[in-house]
């Protein structure tokens, strides 16, 4: 985008849904989705259904949003990353954010552990404050604890509450 | 009971609006980074002994200090030798795998690189990119 301007990520949630009103603008977010515990005898990837909702700012023109999934450690290594999400800004009323709702279809972590979902705007991204951006914004953070197998829920036949 | 005067309560409010736009609504397919790697097969003179292949190995090696460095410029964190996948085979041949510093973009970052030591390698050569996984299924391979 030659003669564009990237976003300014003002917020973002990671939640389980979000409610609409009938002009389809958010008027709720639902489930807030920061920890999740799993049973002690889980050993498949931990799959986490839910919507990412950012708020935009100061952006003009076509911007494409990706995120890529990091597991927080050492080497601090991608584990997952997206397609593209093309999302056109207007020149007008700036300081207005964009409200963008997006469905992590797909999304499961590898394991337990500690996870950081980094939004990027054209490549750039929007929380590392090494890349310029000029307010950055701390990735959505989920952490991912396996249960001990006599706790409740930590067995095959519990339900985490 | 008494109550704490408000002097705001009883009067007329002023009307609030709080804009906001309508969302805009879309989904990101999240596909697993799988460790990728290059690896450049260059085939030697029949009478090629271990000197020559050393030779061979060290003027590789600049041009991946090289390719590294420019990674680094356009954004990317760098290449590195994979040593223990790396060396003299028989054929003689001699090959040289390549590990990104960091999986972002790394596909794409080793066809650009695949294509560069092959023009740069100096003789018959064939690069090829894949998956740890599955090395033997290329993503992208050089003419030979």
């Amino acid at each position: 985008m030659p003669d564009g301007v990237l976003p300014t990520l003002r917020l973002a949630v990671l939640c389980g849904r979000v409610a609409y009103d009938g002009d389809g603008r958010v008027v709720a977010l639902l489930d807030p989705l920061t920890v999740v515990h799993v049973p002690a005898a889980w050993s498949e990837p931990v799959p986490v259904p839910g919507v990412l909702y950012l708020q935009l700012a100061g952006a003009i023109g076509t911007v494409s949003l990706t995120a890529e999934v990091r597991e927080v450690g050492a080497e601090d290594e991608v584990r997952y990353e997206t397609s593209p999400l093309l999302v056109a800004f207007d020149a007008g009323d700036r300081d207005l954010p964009y409200t963008v709702v997006i469905d992590l279809a797909g999304l499961a972590f590898p394991g337990t552990g500690l996870y950081e979902v980094f939004v990027r705007s054209d490549g750039a991204s929007l929380h590392d404050p090494e890349e310029a951006i000029p307010v950055p914004y701390p990735p959505v953070r989920v952490a991912v604890y396996q249960l001990p197998a006599d706790e409740p829920g930590g067995g095959d036949d519990g339900d985490e509450s | 009971m008494a109550t704490n005067p408000d002097p705001m309560r009883d009067r007329p409010r002023p009307a609030l609006r709080f804009p906001s736009r309508p969302a805009i609504r879309g989904t990101w397919t999240f596909r697993k980074v799988e460790p990728v790697h290059l690896k450049l097969t260059l085939t030697l003179p029949p009478d090629a002994d271990e000197a020559t292949a050393g030779a061979v190995m060290a003027k590789l090696g600049e041009l991946v200090a090289e390719l590294s460095a420019a990674d680094v410029t356009a954004g990317g964190k760098g290449f590195r030798v994979d040593i223990g996948r790396s060396g003299l085979r028989p054929g003689p041949a001699v090959e040289l795998v390549l590990v990104p510093n960091h999986l972002r973009g790394a596909v794409e970052r080793l066809k650009r690189a695949a294509d560069l030591l092959a023009r740069s390698a100096g003789g018959p050569v064939v690069v090829r990119v894949a998956t740890d996984a599955d090395p033997e299924t290329p993503l992208y391979q050089t003419a030979a």
